[in-house]
This record gives structure tokens, sequence and C-alpha cells, in this order.
């Protein structure tokens, strides 16, 4: 028979789950070039191994710039009960992250709020269940 | 018990099949894995996710400091939903104060290594899982994808949610491949022995990490794993790690599956397709004439 | 392979196609699937009809009738992917996931792993898999979309049935450009021949590109080598190993 060995172990498991484990996040994004954007959601993408937001943001000399946010792994979402189709074109975001190293437009998705405060992928099941604030973990 | 006729039977009996000799233990079903991959006794700093030092470490962090939302990091929760809380054996087993037979040379090679990985010096410093390649046999589990164990006749095939990665343990004592044949989920022959399927494995090579601290294992890697059904809900796993051209002598590892709630699926974890991690953090690679 | 089975082979009641008495069962009295498959066919070049050039080996097609009905605009852009097919065609450009039915007919093998209630499909090209659940279950309501699609099987008499959906608009159906939408609808049907040979089909739907359905078919030919199984194509790795060799950029 199998015995069971009592060892403390950390409970790692329920805690610090690493997200993403496949990639060096540090690696990519640059904690020095903080970035916070408003604009509307042209496009998400639900791939592995990042869900992407794509947004229009209307830049200082009134260029409109596309920029690409790198989210997390969408298989977690759609398990959490989020489905395709949940967030609308045309959605006005605001955004905040880190810039890639790259200098592209392109950066992770840190936070992102809809205009009345409400913030996206807060926690709980799928959109119009969150409210401000929570976030049942 | 071999019969080997092809006599039809104008029969009532429809496809009855008596497969002799090829009777497994039953493990099938879909799995989350734990504990696999473990510290050391003196681990070195893990230069890419230093977690505690850096805020930005790729961790669904309490305190929201992570890269993405936090729901991202919680699709386990659902995998894990009505699973016992369980105390295993889990990271290196043996030896027990986790201080690894390291060649000293290959010590000193590996941490040197790990200073050029963030940020990556070059290519051959990019973690593997960074590249969306196969992540052998220790890399792979990441809290939010499961396991799922098949067993058609005469194999046993354990496929990952996690970059669609599978193995194919054949059970009818096939030799290994080739010598020159280099993989990084090796190459996997089976056995069982009572409740507990053995498998040896070979061919690596040369690229898979152990762990962020331990970044690649030679192509002179040898595992042995073992599967033990330890009750109807779980499988204990050991698997100990013989290679030569790092160490002084093998060392071994622990950790479990436990059973997901029913219903949960497999879910495609298409990796190459949505990554950008090289560009990002090279840059785009020059135009190439086709 | 040296299995050890012995095998009572009892009448076939009613089945769609007949399948010889010689087909070896599982334990669940299904025709027995399992092992490594490969076509023997140029579609993963051109599923239809294609004279040799350099590079590509000449082919009789796969589609029924030989004709894929297009609708006008689609027709249109299918010449323009075959025009960039050398960038665009991303199977081939970037060792991507080749999707459904393209899998079937790379020039690489596969494994079918069969069991009552789940059938994997082990592909060596880009180590593409797909698990197929067979056990009467919907398709999931909004599904990320996917690159293999969503898989559910069932068997029709000795027919093995897998209905596939849930399809992104990435993938096409060879490297002559021939492509689909996200409304994709693919309808698989694998009969054993005989021990060696799957008559396969792949009958196609897709209302935002084509004017109705349309069907592939080929036979499967069953990997005989002795001791045969599926190595690793990681042409993504080998990609990157020559893009990247000289990372970084900047």
């Amino acid at each position: 028979m199998q015995k069971i060995f009592m060892f403390a172990t950390a409970s790692l498991l329920f805690a610090a789950m690493p997200i993403a484990a496949h990639h060096a996040f540090a690696a990519e994004f640059d904690v020095n070039q903080p970035v916070k954007v408003h604009g509307t959601v042209t496009k998400v993408e639900f791939v592995n191994p990042h869900a992407w937001i794509y947004v229009d943001v209307k830049e200082a000399d009134g260029k409109v710039v596309n920029w690409h946010f790198e989210l997390g792994p969408p298989n977690a979402l759609f398990r959490l009960g989020w489905k395709k189709g949940a967030i609308p074109e045309g959605t006005e975001v605001d955004i905040t992250g880190f810039r890639a190293k790259s200098g592209e437009p392109v950066a992770n998705g840190r936070s992102i709020t809809l205009p009345d405060g409400r913030e996206l992928f807060s926690g709980g099941s799928g959109p119009g269940e969150n409210k401000p604030g929570e976030n049942k973990q | 018990m071999l019969l080997s006729n092809s006599v039809s039977v104008a029969a009532v009996l429809f496809g009855a099949v008596v497969a002799a000799g090829q009777s497994q233990p039953d493990l099938q079903g879909m799995y989350t894995r734990n504990g696999v991959v473990g510290l050391e006794g003196q681990p070195p700093e893990n230069p890419i996710d230093p977690s505690g030092k850096n805020p930005l470490s790729v961790s669904n962090r309490g305190d929201g400091l992570g890269p993405y939302p936090g729901i991202f990091g919680q699709g386990g929760t659902v995998l894990r939903q009505g699973q016992a809380r369980q105390q295993r054996r889990t990271g290196i087993v043996d030896p027990p104060d986790r201080n690894l037979p390291w060649k000293p040379a290959e010590d000193a090679k590996r941490r040197d290594f790990l200073q050029h990985m963030n940020p990556a010096a070059d290519l051959r410093h990019v973690e593997l899982n960074a590249r969306c390649a196969l992540p052998g046999l220790f890399q792979g589990e990441d809290g939010n994808n499961p396991y799922q164990f098949l067993q058609p006749p005469g194999a046993v095939v354990i496929l990952y949610d996690y970059n669609h990665t599978s193995r194919v343990i054949h059970l009818d004592g096939r030799p290994h491949v080739g010598q020159d044949i280099r993989l990084f989920m090796g190459d996997s022959i089976g056995r069982w022995d009572g409740n507990t399927l053995i498998v040896d494995t070979t061919n690596f090579n040369g690229r898979v990490a152990y762990s962020r601290e331990i970044p690649y294992l030679s192509d002179q890697l040898h595992t042995v794993e073992r599967f033990t059904i330890a009750d109807e809900n779980t499988i204990d796993y050991e698997v100990t790690i013989d290679d030569p051209a790092l160490f002084t002598k093998p060392w071994k590892v622990a950790g479990y599956f436990t059973r997901v709630p029913k219903g949960v699926e497999s879910l495609e974890f298409a990796c190459a397709e949505g990554s950008q991690t090289l560009v990002n953090m090279f840059g785009k690679p020059p135009e190439r004439g086709r | 392979m040296n299995r050890a089975r012995s095998i009572i082979v009892c009448g076939l009641l009613l089945s769609a196609v007949a399948v010889p008495q010689t087909v070896r069962r599982t334990i669940d009295g299904k025709p027995d699937l399992n092992g490594i498959w490969q076509v023997l066919n140029t579609a993963a070049w051109d599923i239809q009809d294609h004279t040799g050039q350099l590079g590509v080996p000449p082919g009789q097609g796969v589609v029924e009738g030989n004709a894929i009905p297009y609708q006008p605009w689609a027709a249109a852009k299918k010449k323009e992917n075959f025009v960039s097919r050398a960038t665009a065609d991303q199977a081939e450009a970037n060792c991507f996931l080749p999707g459904v039915p393209r899998a079937t007919y790379m020039p690489f093998p596969f494994e079918i792993v069969q069991t009552p209630k789940t059938i994997a499909l082990v592909y060596e090209f880009a180590h593409a898999l797909r698990t197929v659940p067979m056990d009467g279950s919907a398709h999931p309501d909004g599904l990320p979309d996917t690159w293999m699609g969503d898989s559910r099987g069932r068997w029709n008499g000795d027919t093995l049935v897998v209905d596939v959906n849930s399809f992104n608009d990435q993938t096409w159906f060879d490297h002559a450009g021939n492509f689909h939408s996200d409304a994709l609808h693919v309808v698989e049907r694998y009969t054993l021949a005989n021990p060696d040979h799957i008559s396969y089909e792949a009958t196609v739907e897709d209302p935002k590109v084509f004017t109705r359905p349309w069907k592939m078919s080929m036979p499967l030919y069953r990997r005989i080598d002795k001791n045969a199984k599926l190595l690793e194509y990681e042409c993504v790795f080998y990609q990157q190993e020559e893009k990247f060799k000289n990372a970084p950029f900047k």
C-alpha cells in the first residue's frame, strides 16, 4: 500500500499559482514603461496561450493607434463561465499595463475598467455579474 | 490462450471481443497534477520570476499586482472543486535534504546560464516554455490545465491540455528507438507491476527543463517513472532522474494526480499560434526572401 | 505489434457500411481503429487535381466532383490566397496547427487512440491533438474559437462519425489557399475498409464561404512498419532556431 508521507508542503497549490508559466513576463514587458490608455474595443481574441484585446486609442496628435493588450489564458475564463462574445466591439475601456520591451503599441492588460467603474475580469462568473470593487477569489 | 482464427459466426451476439493478456488496472480519466516541480535545498536565485522581489512576477497574486487581471489565473479553481485536500510527497524527495548531487562544474555552468536568462542573452537562454516547445516530463503544469489518461489496448496515453502535449506509452516490451532519434518528451516504454505503471524513458534531446532553477537536463537523461493508483481519485507519482552528464547519481521527485470533477473537458491550448514572446523579447527578426 | 489477443467475431448487425469480418474489434464491439495511420496522396499541397511543379508533387484531387462551391467573393479570395501562400499559409509558413480535416492529410503519420468513452487523434505534425468525447455530449456553448475545432463523436453502426465546429478562420484546407470562415462545420466519417485501410470522408459546410456542403474522401493507410511510432516534428522550434539565431535584434 502506498504510504502517504506527511510533509509540510506549503499550500503553494492554493496560493500563488503561477499563471502563464509558459512564458517569462518580466522578460517581455518593461516595468519602466507603464501605460494607461482610454479607447474603444475593436476586437477580442480568445486565443491561447493569451487572450488579446485590441483597442483603438486616439493619441494626442489625433492619430488613432490600435493597441494590442495581452491578457491571460482564455481557457481559465471559459471554465469560469466567460463565453465568446462577452465583450462587444465598441466597448469603451480604460486599460493599464506595461509596454512591451519591443516598443510596439503592445502591452499586457493589467486592469480593464468600463466607464462606469466596473472592472472587467474581476472575478465571479461572466459579464454583468461583477460589481465595482468586488473580487471573488 | 491465443486464437488466431477469423471464422465468422453467424450468431446473435454482436461484436463480442475477448482480449487476453492485456488487462490493465484502470486509471483513465481527467486529473490535475500536483507537486512534481520543486526547489533544491539551496536553490540559486531564479532570475526570471524571483517572486517577492519582482512585483511583476508571473503569479496570480492576491494583492492584485500580477500582470493580468487575477481571474485569468483562477481556472484551476474549477478543476480543483471537490478535490480532497491532500498531503502527499511532492518535489524533490531523494536526497531528503534536497541538495542535489551536482557535478560541481555542471552546477556552476547552470548557475551561470541562469544569469543570462533575464534579459535573455540570446535564443539559447530563453526558457523553453516561453518558446512553446514541448515541456518534457516535468514542466507543463501551471495549475489551470488538466491531464487525461487513456488506456487503449496495449498502451497508456497521457494527454496534457498544456500545449496539446501527448505521450503514448507502449506496453509491448518493444526496444527504445535508436540513439540518433532525440525527443523533447523522450521515448517511453511502460509495463504494469500490480497497481503501478512503470515507465522507462530515454532519447531526450538535452533541452528540457526540470524547473526554472534547473533550466536544462542533458541528452543522457534517463528517467523511470512510477504511477501508482493510490485510491480511486489519486495517482501517486515518483520519478527517478538519472542524468550522468550533470549529476553524480540519480535523484527522485514525487507528486500526484487528483481527479477533476465530472464534466471537466479538455480545452484547446494553442501556444505558438498566439505567442509574441520572442518578438517582444528580441524585436522582429529581419525579413528573409522566400 | 506483438499482442496476445483472442478474438471472437460474431455476426455483424445493421451497419450502414459493411465492414469485413476479418476486422478486429475492441472490447465494446467496435471496429478497432487503434494504430498509426497516414495518407498517401498530395492533398496537403492541393486538395483538387493539380499538375506537378517544382516542390509540388502532382495529384488527383480528393474533392468529390473536383469542384469547391465557393461563393463568388470567396472564389476570388482563394485566388489571392494562392498567390500569397508562401507567407499566408500559416501551417506551412509558421508551423501553426493545421485545422481539420487538413491535419488528416498532412504528410505525417497520426495515431488514433480509441477507448469507449474518448477517442484521441494524435498528430505528429506540430504535435497537434484532438480529443473526441464519445459520451453523446453536445458542443459547448460560447467556446473560444479553436484551431482544431471542438469534436464530438458517435458510432453509426461501424462508422465513426465525428462532428466538428467552433473553428477560427485561421486555417486553410491545403497549401493552395482553399479556406473557410469561423462558421466552418466538418463531419468526418472513419470506416475500417479492411484491417489496414480506413475509408475517410470529410463533409465540409460553411455558409459564409460556400454555396453548399461539399465532400472530400481518401483512404488512410495503416503504418505497419515494425514498431511504428509517432516522433516529433517541432517545426515551430526549428523555425525559431533559424529566425532568432542572431537575436537580439535591437
